[in-house]
């Protein structure tokens, strides 16, 4: 997981300040957006792959009933604790540290896996997408919702980091911001079968990519 | 907190997928296959490969 360390490092900084920077504006809308393509009414076990400082969770924990369980995943510690502070009702929600591509979880354990804007990091997507597959129960659904480089906003700042962190300004790197084209492509090459795949746009050219696809 | 009871329930050993045990003390996950522990800080399991000791006894 030596591939991670620039990414453990910045987010192990920036964990209790990381929500006022970057999620005021496209992180809610684009956590908005996944929420909307959960589907509630067959999810009793759900699994949140990167679910960093809980935004997720804090916004749906007061919705989740009876035998209801939501795992929180992400490989960055602090971003966990800070997620702890975050959800005001843990009742129905669990966070645990695991890196996405080796879950520590049975095979068909979830019926929803969620991968809420965090798919451009991953150093080993295809793997990711396995572990995704293996968890599922075999009619699960993941819902993957990510920057998509079908727009100019996403497209411009993964250049710009990427050239900043190829001319050591920077050592943060992402993996790839890829389009609606690619991620479907990357679904059904892992056996995925992809229901919908929509472009969303949001303002100052940012756009993101919403996947539901069936295990 | 302790660690939520429907994710006691759910964990395995992300390395060969076997049943955890949770240490008498509190402070890890062991396998029961391959004797790793998973330490748990702040009552959230850390399921770092790397970060796992091995125990047997």
């Amino acid at each position: 997981m030596k591939a991670y360390q620039p990414l453990l490092e910045k987010y192990g900084r920036q964990a209790s300040t990381y929500d006022r920077r970057w999620n005021l504006r496209w992180g809610h809308a684009t956590m908005r957006e996944t929420i909307s393509a959960i589907p509630w009414a067959d999810a009793d076990r759900l699994l949140d792959v990167g679910c960093g400082t809980g935004l997720l969770e804090a916004a749906v924990s007061s919705r989740l009933r009876g035998s209801t369980v939501l795992v929180g995943v992400d490989i960055c510690a602090p971003m966990l604790q800070q997620a702890r502070r975050n959800i005001p009702d843990q009742t129905h929600v669990a966070l645990t540290n695991a890196p996405a591509e080796q879950l520590p979880f049975a095979d068909q354990t979830f019926n929803v896996v969620i991968c809420n804007n965090s798919f451009h990091y991953y150093q080993h997507p295809e793997m990711v997408l396995a572990e995704f597959r293996r968890v599922l129960c075999p009619s699960g659904r993941l819902i993957l919702t990510d920057w998509s480089s079908d727009f100019p906003g996403p497209r411009i700042i993964y250049w710009v980091l990427r050239l900043a962190a190829h001319a050591g300004f920077s050592r943060y790197s992402l993996k790839h911001c890829y389009t609606a084209r690619e991620l479907d492509a990357m679904l059904v090459a892992a056996g995925f079968h992809v229901a919908t795949a929509r472009k969303v746009a949001m303002d100052l050219g940012w756009g993101i990519t919403v996947v539901q696809a069936r295990a | 907190m302790a660690i939520h009871p429907d994710l006691l329930e759910i964990l395995v050993c992300p390395v060969d997928k076997a049943a955890l045990s949770l240490k008498a003390d509190g402070s890890g996950l062991k396998c029961q296959q391959c004797h790793r522990v998973y330490p748990v800080k702040d009552d959230i399991p850390v399921m770092l490969v790397d970060e796992a000791t091995i125990e047997v006894s």
